[in-house]
């Protein structure tokens, strides 16, 4: 089992036994919660963790096997899941530099929407609807900003 | 950089130590707080000692393993396993003794007693405290500038019922080595026994607010008889 | 431009062969500058929240308000606590892992460039909106923990507490989109041959304080609207008169509360781990144990949180005292292994190394003050006393702090091309060890002689309160004066161009940051040696030593570290 999923298996094994623990001895309703609920966050990663990387064991582009398998590729190429890696020694870089993009003045845009919205929170709708609005209009510059390379 | 102030700092920090261990806590005046005083030596002691030891090595590897001019790469060893499971045997067997005395410790002071002789209420509010002496209908107010002075006495156990009147206070001893919250909509309880007569300082230890530096009370610890007299006389007369 | 060709004096580009204008800062999805503006933002609030502490310092020193009021006094203490731990310390951990997250795996950028601009101008605008309740009638003054019903409306009104929870929230949804970026970078960016367990051990640290964020992160902020709800919107979570709870708050903060001081430590174990190594000419001794001590550490943090509320008397004591006494054990596991890394090895003391060994002795003094508050008989002593303000402040001072500055000494010659001056760095070193220890051991008797903490004042009739208050004003006030001496030496080095030029490996470093030029190329790296271990550069040095002609020398380690001397004009 891939390392990474097993990360997240050790935090959803021990949240869960010290959740029902916890409950055990204490019948504390807020504490018990939230240790349930970390289990059931981090268990849903390993589960969906472990359908991709059982689906992804063979080429990408086979889409044959069984439910389990074909949910697994569709989960991966949702979250663009790219082709596995080399092999542990090839040489880095082997294949070129990529283009990186550079610059974008969403990110900023999206942070005045939110302080608008934030502040509104506390001062009024005349500010946090506006807010609103400027949010609106960063996801959609966000989604459809084009790579801009140098 | 000298080479022997590889030696000063640890030397410096035990020294420290060794000053703290004597000025230690406010002399405890009840049985629960002597069986504190028990507690925090043992667990200075191991922390001393533990102090020692680490200090000791870092300051022994600061001092032989320095660089000294131009040399051979040194033995690149990165792994024992026998050490490393030692290391990790030590401070849970450690550990776990720390834990069984406090456990221990814990059961004793925090045990109820049903029917104790002596019940006082104790009622936080923003920014003093209402001493109310729940059988005789005795009560004291505080009020900021003026602290109340609780008078209780020596040998008895006292059951204090400790209630909020608006935010979370603290009745805090320290001569007594122990707090205990006053929470709006909680009906917390604190037992003890104090055993030496005096006057001790208490104060709120839970920020509450504007004034709360100024939340301060003292209980005076007077014989079983001075205090049955002193009883008698804050009564209002029939 | 080759970095020899750059003259002393000429200011280094952030990227090397870009401009640096202030539009290419405010629009970057560069790593790189990305973790800058954290450092320097960080830096920055580090020093607002410090110059708030000295003037509480002022007002303590003496029995009775000297200048200021007690409401004055509230707000300066909870600004600190709120300025150092979300503001300061945060952003420090976020700039670093910024930075060297993707070059310690060999990857051109994060997972998601412009989602990481956007966590660092929350985290700026966060800072910004929590401390203008300073400008609108009086910041928060209920402490960094903000305890119910005290927060509430009727007990805390005015818009500068709502404003501290609205700047909380951006600081939590930032630092929750930060680890999902690092998460997303660390499994799925790493350069071929970069399995796991070649992972350097601060990139380690990293993943787990990621995780930590994402799952504690979201209960602060859950709790921090159930508090505004309560606040604004008529709710009643946490008043006990219609039905809430008012311990419920204590249980949501900190839940997320002692995670959080994780959060804040984990990385800078890494960061000490980077460094001892390197200046100890040996490879971290027990490279998987560590590991395995930082995952236990990350693990246990969720089962400890009540341990702040032994004196509540409504916790289960036993449970808590258990888990908080466990978890010291994998905590001072990994002061053997830095011990062990040392060990017979070739010790060198430039500036990064002093911190690292300062931290060592500053963080286990506070770490061993850690099980008196796990044990509640003891605890019911000293919670809310200065022992715990204290302990904190030499675990996360101690701790945190130290291993910033050995940070920022290690890498800042990497992150702009100038090594920082060299005599500078040790005076700064031995100002800071004197302050810090003269500021706060003395804190330790103060909490044993039943001073409580957050009171702006306290009566003349403990005389021996007043005389431990005069050595920690003199200690805060040596701690100022080392930071001028740090700031000076930034300045001097890095913004007016008098520190040396780096070379890309100043240090002989072990990890793939030390493979590229300082600072890195645009896409970090123009090649890249092949990685076999968790020390890819240090196999390639040893690699080039060896395969010179017969007949040379004996393979040496490089010494690179020259002197830095400050040029003058």
């Amino acid at each position: 089992m891939a390392e990474e999923l097993r990360f997240f298996l050790r935090t959803a094994a021990y949240t869960a036994v010290i959740g029902i623990l916890y409950w055990i001895v204490s019948y504390e309703w807020a504490g018990s919660l939230m240790l349930a609920f970390v289990a059931v966050a981090t268990g849903l990663v390993v589960v969906v963790f472990f359908l991709v990387v059982r689906a992804t064991r063979g080429p990408l582009t086979d889409n044959g096997g069984g439910t389990l398998r074909r949910a697994g590729l569709a989960v991966a190429r949702l979250v663009g899941f790219a082709e596995p890696r080399g092999p542990a020694g090839a040489e880095p870089l082997a294949a070129g530099l990529e283009p990186i993009p550079v610059g974008s003045t969403w990110p900023l845009v999206a942070a005045a929407a939110a302080s608008m919205i934030g502040l509104g929170l506390v001062y009024g709708p005349w500010l946090s609807l506006p807010g609103v609005a400027l949010a609106a209009i960063t996801v959609w510059g966000w989604i459809t900003q084009l790579d801009t390379r140098r | 950089m000298g080479r022997h102030r590889g030696y000063r700092r640890p030397v410096v920090a035990l020294l420290a130590v060794a000053l703290a261990l004597g000025a230690c806590t406010a002399p405890p005046a009840t049985v629960e707080a002597d069986r504190v005083q028990g507690l925090y030596n043992l667990f200075l002691i191991a922390a001393a000692a533990v102090f020692g030891v680490v200090a000791g090595l870092i300051g022994w590897n600061i001092v032989r393993y320095r660089a000294r001019g131009d040399e051979s790469l040194p033995v690149q060893t990165n792994t024992n396993l026998a050490l490393e499971l030692l290391w990790w045997a030590l401070p849970t067997l450690l550990v776990i003794g720390l834990f069984v005395a406090s456990a221990a410790v814990l059961n004793t002071n925090d045990a109820k007693h049903p029917g104790a002789p002596l019940r006082v209420k104790v009622e936080g509010f923003q920014w003093q405290w209402r001493f109310t002496y729940l059988d005789s209908k005795v009560q004291l107010t505080g009020i900021p500038g003026s602290p109340p002075e609780l008078v209780l006495p020596v040998g008895t156990t006292v059951d204090f019922e400790l209630v909020s009147d608006d935010v979370i206070h603290s009745f805090f001893i320290p001569s007594f080595l122990v707090k205990r919250d006053t929470i709006p909509g909680v009906d917390n309880h604190l037992e003890l026994t104090i055993n030496q007569q005096g006057t001790y300082t208490g104060q709120c230890a839970e920020f509450c607010g504007l004034l709360h530096d100024q939340m301060l009370f003292s209980i005076r610890a007077v014989s079983a008889s001075e205090f049955a007299a002193w009883l008698a006389s804050q009564r209002p007369s029939p | 431009m080759t970095t020899a060709e750059l003259e002393r004096g000429t200011p280094r580009p952030a990227v090397a062969g870009t401009r640096t204008g202030i539009v290419d800062y405010l629009t970057t999805t560069d790593h790189k500058r990305i973790g800058l503006l954290y450092l320097f933002t960080g830096l920055g609030f580090f020093l607002l929240s410090g110059a708030l502490s000295l003037v509480m310092r002022a007002e303590l020193t003496f029995p009775d308000l000297q200048f200021l009021d007690e409401s004055t006094y509230n707000q300066l203490f909870t600004m600190h606590g709120t300025g150092m731990i979300f503001f300061f310390a945060s952003p420090v951990v976020f700039g670093l892992a910024n930075y060297f997250i993707p070059l310690q795996i060999g990857a051109p950028d994060v997972a998601f460039p412009r989602l990481n601009a956007l966590t660092y101008w929350l985290a700026l605008a966060g800072g910004l909106i929590a401390f203008s309740g300073f400008l609108v009638g009086g910041a928060a003054a209920f402490g960094w923990t903000g305890y119910a019903p005290l927060s509430g409306a009727i007990f805390s009104p005015g818009n500068g507490s709502n404003l501290w929870i609205i700047g909380l929230a951006f600081a939590g949804t930032s630092g929750i989109l930060g680890a999902i970026n690092f998460v997303a970078t660390i499994f799925s960016m790493r350069a071929p041959g970069m399995s796991m367990f070649r992972m350097p051990v601060f990139t380690w640290n990293m993943l787990v304080t990621s995780l930590l964020i994402m799952l504690t992160f979201p209960v602060l902020t859950g709790a921090l609207a159930m508090l505004f709800i309560d606040r604004t919107l008529g709710g009643h979570f946490f008043d006990p008169a219609a039905g809430g709870s008012a311990i419920l708050w204590q249980h949501l903060f900190w839940f997320f509360g002692h995670p959080e001081v994780y959060i804040l430590i984990l990385p800078f174990f890494g960061v000490v781990t980077e460094i001892i190594p390197v200046f100890s000419g040996k490879p971290v001794f027990g490279y998987r144990g560590f590991i395995f001590a930082t995952m236990l550490i990350g693990v246990l943090s969720y089962s400890v949180w009540a341990h702040h509320m032994f004196a509540t008397g409504v916790v289960s004591n036993l449970f808590f005292a258990i888990t908080s006494l466990l978890i010291a054990i994998p905590t001072g596991v990994k002061f053997f292994n830095w011990i062990a890394t040392m060990w017979r090895g070739r010790v060198r003391f430039q500036t990064p190394m002093l911190f690292c060994i300062g931290f060592l002795f500053m963080f286990l003094i506070g770490g061993l003050t850690g099980p008196f508050l796990a044990s509640p008989a003891i605890d019911y002593d000293v919670t809310d006393t200065y022992f715990v303000v204290a302990h904190f402040h030499y675990v996360l001072f101690g701790g945190s702090v130290f291993a910033a500055f050995a940070a920022l000494y290690f890498w800042l010659p990497k992150m702009t091309g100038r090594m920082l001056n060299e005599p500078l760095g040790v005076t700064h070193f031995w100002l800071t060890l004197a302050g810090m220890n003269l500021t706060f051991f003395p804190m330790h008797l103060l909490g044993l002689e039943g001073m409580p903490r957050r009171i702006a004042d306290y009566p003349a009739s403990h005389g021996d309160w007043t005389l431990l208050n005069v050595i920690i004003t003199g200690g805060s006030a040596i701690l100022a004066i080392s930071v001028v001496v740090l700031a000076w030496n930034v300045i001097a080095s890095v913004f007016m161009g008098r520190g040396a030029v780096a070379p890309d490996d100043p240090w002989g470093g072990y990890s793939l940051e030390w493979a590229t030029s300082s600072p890195p190329p645009h896409h970090n790296f123009t090649s890249l040696p092949p990685i076999r271990s968790e020390r890819p550069v240090f196999d390639a040095r040893m690699t080039a030593i060896a395969s010179r002609p017969v007949g040379g020398e004996p393979p040496v380690p490089t010494d690179p570290s020259a002197d830095q001397e400050m040029v003058r004009g």
